[in-house]
């Protein structure tokens, strides 16, 4: 992970770089801000990866001698087929819509997405 | 054996009169394609809407963006045929002006992203060995989301007023709930904010998929460079995209709750606005284009028989575009006079260096190869030569002194429609025919692509090609009407000519696909003697991608392995991988395999993917109603 | 350009520098083009398919990846020490104009107003476009003023457009040549999509020699008095 700690970090040091340029040039305030906040962005990952590597070593798949057999065991758990994620969508787009169309509809997104989202963490429990 | 790192790897000499006998071939190592479960697509309609799968979302995707590149075609089939003469003829300008808005959206946020997104949907969890993206269900929920939202633009056309007519990027007032009174409009800010969050959920999704699910050896710098590029366009997507979702849920709450961001008449400020649209919005430019930059990458190697020319320097050239494209926005509003005009000249021009440096590693990639010219090459090279046309009026443009007149002309639309239509286009077609045996198992007719790369090609360049001209002797962009100048009539009904041969275009590669679906599918793992990690699996792949993976050495695992009989060729293999190409008859790698029971188990709950170093007895592992409680962890 | 161009000609000191700029752009852009094409063309038949062979495998070459990343560049600031010279010269107001403009901008028309001698020409949505009326030989400042959306003024023998952004008044000044006295009827457009009837906030220029423009004021002066 080292790379992508190293890689992260560039992306914070560039936005800080570019955006204490642009304030000093005399920039906007609108874009000296959503620099800064891309430097936040940056480091935020940046932070996370590296406080990974730390506690977890250097992963083995970013290891250059390694094959797919050197790391066996479980890669992941998949989710079966789900109906969720489109009635979450569909509930998502009701409370936008409603912002034009209508509170009501607001009102139904809202119940669908909480339904959804707490059916959706009752399904992984098992 | 120690690993050796191709890039650094001396000089190869070239392999003459090599015995195609000693070629390893994929399929010998895979076997029986069905001996491992269901392969292919959902069949059901149920199973559609249900599916988490990420090759299904990707198809899902690629196909809905298609969709929409046929609506926004048809729209821009209006725009050319009331530009054919001047006046006003086919429709009203009310309606004109809602069609050239409505194709500027779909083009940009629901065909030209979405694609690209597609492919990181179905390619990239098979580019770097894993068996799906890293969160399949907020990926199926992105789908719906960006399906949902689209729909929701569309349906403005039947709403009151009409669908939105303020231009895709919607500067206020005239977004205003004055300016554009009506629900279509605000249909369309509630569309791109539903595109938009189901985008930045896509990029986190790839982030993290990209960054713990690739398999041991596939390092970062072994990864194909279309999944590099995914990589870096989901990061600018998580810059851009969030930015673009909070300045249009100002913009409804200026037209719905009254309050006053962007409102001049009470304190606020239209270039507010500008600021925040172009900081997304020409990140996004870069966020189409990058996608299909990698598609190439992948394609010229292949076809030219040589490894990716500059890899690492290629990999920098993208993260210096995708750098400097967040600090270029500005040069969208040069004609303000509102800003630091030197600071965005110098980024906009600066951003030409990496690109440049991408066309020179392709035509490297091309040097000295051994060339064919499939339609994936064909359509390859039809972008490289577009995109440096696009490119060189990019350069015009970051110019404040020349952008003075040519913004918002005619030369600014000739300029986008090379960069993002242009190459976004032929790079698309490209992807389609090179991947279509991976997807279908089935080829597509080299004659018929053939007429479709030189109609598309001749259509291309003679519908935009004109309109610098128009652009530069003064011809505004989202017009309806013009006027009867010299030459202004001609060069429209030239440019409305060349659209009807690139509608013509669209038939041979119609056809193409009907037929090739027909015909059964019979094409082996490797059709065309590829490099990366996709095309060491089924045709489609099988379910959860990969029964067996080669082992990874370089950025050509494939090509490494076909060749692992010459030394010296490929990269050098481990120990273990030259042990396996004594006895590839046997699966020396086997990462799955199913049994009926789980077969049933499939439908009813979760289940744990597991790499073994021995195929049977993980089935029995599992049989155990292993649900996954250890399995929680991506290891 | 040739003769037939519907592209009105240059008309100010700054149309012309911007010309020379975009020649050097123009030629360099088609140099590059030119160049990428034929080494294409030349390496799609030079190394076509023959046989079976593999080619040699070179990955890299890194003299000639700093060369390529290296001229680019180098151009690159040549370009921009040309922008930065020519944009500071033609976006520098000038403070103490021979005679300024104020333009108002409102959809879908344009109001013109000479401030020191109150003439005003109106665009209205029956009549024709209104006619900007300007002095050769003379510096001019445009006030430039928007009373609903953003429009922006364009005229195309300036070579240059400004925004007109509500809220704000936006302003330029130009050198007019001392041969750009003539009729340019189809100079002037609104650049910024500014909603219905963008298409028709159209405009004619007409440069008058400088004792001849005074005179046109003074006329135009008296029968607004006389209107009025």
């Amino acid at each position: 992970m080292k790379i992508e700690a190293i890689l992260w970090t560039g992306v914070a040091v560039f936005y800080i770089v570019i955006g204490l340029l642009y304030l000093a040039v005399g920039g906007d305030t609108a874009g000296v801000v959503l620099l800064l906040l891309a430097t936040g962005l940056g480091g935020l990952v940046a932070g996370w990866v590296w406080d990974w590597t730390r506690r977890n070593g250097e992963r083995v798949e970013n290891r250059a001698d390694v094959d797919a057999i050197d790391s066996t065991g479980v890669v992941g758990v998949y989710p079966t087929a789900s109906l969720r994620p489109l009635a979450l969508a569909i509930g998502v787009t009701a409370m936008f819509l409603g912002i034009p169309l209508g509170s009501w509809l607001s009102m139904v997104g809202i119940a669908i997405v909480a339904s959804q989202v707490l059916l959706l963490t009752r399904d992984t429990d098992t | 054996m120690t690993a050796v790192d191709p890039t650094v790897d001396p000089d190869r000499e070239a392999m003459g009169g090599a015995d195609p006998d000693r070629l390893v071939e994929i399929d010998d190592f895979l076997g029986d394609p069905d001996a491992h479960g269901p392969r292919g697509l959902p069949r059901t309609i149920i199973g559609w809407l249900t599916t988490t799968d990420h090759k299904a979302l990707g198809i899902a995707y690629i196909v809905t963006s298609m969709v929409f590149l046929g609506i926004g075609g048809a729209l821009a089939g209006v725009i050319r045929a009331e530009l054919a003469e001047p006046g006003l003829q086919l429709v009203s300008v009310e309606t004109y002006n809602s069609v050239f808005t409505i194709h500027g959206s779909v083009m940009v946020y629901l065909f030209a992203v979405p694609f690209g997104f597609g492919m990181a949907n179905y390619l990239l969890p098979l580019q770097i060995g894993a068996p799906d993206l890293a969160f399949p269900r907020l990926n199926a929920f992105s789908y719906w989301l960006y399906l949902i939202g689209g729909a929701v633009m569309l349906l403005g056309f039947v709403a009151d007023g009409g669908a939105a007519s303020f231009g895709w990027f919607a500067y206020p007032p005239l977004s205003g709930a004055a300016g554009t009174p009506g629900i279509g409009a605000d249909m369309w800010i509630v569309s791109i904010i539903l595109t938009g969050t189901s985008g930045t959920l896509t990029a986190v999704n790839v982030i993290a998929t990209v960054t713990m699910m690739r398999t041991p050896g596939m390092t970062l710098f072994r990864m194909p460079i279309l999944t590099w590029n995914m990589f870096i366009t989901s990061f600018m997507v998580l810059v851009a995209f969030p930015v673009l979702s909070g300045a249009l849920l100002m913009l409804l709450a200026d037209r719905q709750f009254g309050t006053h961001f962007f409102d001049p008449v009470d304190g606020g400020s239209p270039i507010l606005w500008q600021h925040l649209f172009w900081f997304f919005g020409h990140p996004e430019v870069y966020i189409v284009a990058l996608p299909f930059f990698g598609v190439v990458t992948e394609i010229f190697p292949v076809f030219s028989r040589r490894p990716v020319f500059g890899y690492k320097g290629l990999v920098l050239a993208t993260l210096a575009i995708g750098a400097l494209s967040t600090s270029v926005w500005a040069h969208h509003m040069f004609a303000t006079g509102d800003l630091v005009l030197p600071f965005f000249a110098a980024t906009s021009l600066l951003i030409g260096v990496p690109t440049g440096v991408k066309i020179f590693n392709w035509i490297g990639t091309m040097w000295d190869g051994s060339l064919s010219f499939e339609a994936p090459m064909k359509f390859a090279i039809g972008f490289l030569v577009t995109f440096v046309a696009g490119g060189v009026t990019g350069i015009m443009l970051a110019s404040p002194t020349l952008d003075f007149h040519l913004t918002d002309s005619y030369f600014v639309v000739a300029h986008f429609h090379y960069v993002m239509g242009g190459t976004v286009i032929f790079a698309m077609f490209a992807a389609i025919y090179f991947w279509w045996p991976k997807v279908t198992g089935r080829l597509l007719s080299e004659k018929l692509g053939t007429w479709h790369f030189w109609l598309l090609m001749a259509g291309f360049n003679v519908t935009f090609f004109v309109q610098h001209l128009l652009g530069r002797a003064g011809m505004p962009r989202r017009v309806p009407d013009y006027r009867p100048i010299e030459n202004f009539e001609l060069w429209n009904k030239i440019s409305s000519f060349g659209f009807l041969i690139l509608v013509a275009s669209m038939v041979p590669f119609l056809i193409n696909v009907v037929r090739s679906l027909r015909s059964p599918a019979t094409v082996g793992a490797d059709p065309w003697h590829a490099n990366s990690l996709e095309w060491a699996t089924f045709s489609p792949p099988a379910d959860h991608n990969f029964t067996w993976l080669p082992p990874i050495r370089s950025e050509r695992p494939v090509f490494d392995l076909r060749w692992i009989n010459f030394e010296g060729v490929g990269a050098p293999t481990s120990a273990d991988a030259w042990e396996a190409r004594h006895d590839h008859d046997e699966q020396w790698l086997p990462l799955h395999q199913w049994s009926d029971e789980e077969e049933q188990k499939r439908t009813t709950g979760p289940r744990p993917i597991e790499r073994t170093s021995e195929g049977q007895s993980s089935d029995e592992d599992r049989a155990d109603g292993d649900r996954g409680d250890d399995g929680e962890e991506i290891t | 350009m040739t003769s037939r161009s519907p592209l009105a000609p240059p008309i100010t000191d700054q149309a012309d520098d911007i010309d020379r700029v975009w020649d050097v752009f123009l030629y360099l852009a088609l140099g590059v083009l030119a160049f990428v094409v034929v080494l294409v063309v030349y390496v799609v038949i030079r190394f076509r398919r023959r046989d079976d062979r593999l080619p040699q495998q070179k990955h890299y070459n890194i003299p000639l990846e700093i060369a390529y990343t290296v001229v680019p560049f180098v151009l690159v600031v040549g370009l921009f020490a040309i922008t930065v010279v020519t944009v500071n010269a033609i976006d520098d107001t000038d403070t103490d104009p021979d005679l300024t403009v104020h333009v108002t901008a409102f959809q879908w028309q344009w109001e013109f107003e000479y401030p020191e001698s109150g003439v005003r020409i109106i665009g209205g949505a029956d009549t024709d476009a209104p006619e900007l009326v300007l002095p050769a030989d003379s510096s001019v400042l445009f006030e430039l003023e928007s009373l609903d959306v953003i429009h922006s003024f364009w005229i195309t023998a300036f070579r240059f457009k400004r925004d007109i952004i509500p809220g704000t008044v936006t302003e330029f000044s130009v050198d007019m040549s001392d041969d750009a006295a003539g009729e340019y009827p189809n100079a002037g457009v609104c650049a910024e999509y500014c909603g219905l009837d963008h298409a028709l906030m159209r405009f004619s220029v007409r440069v008058l020699e400088p004792a001849e423009f005074d005179a046109w004021l003074v006329e135009q002066a008296n029968d607004q008095e006389v209107a009025g």
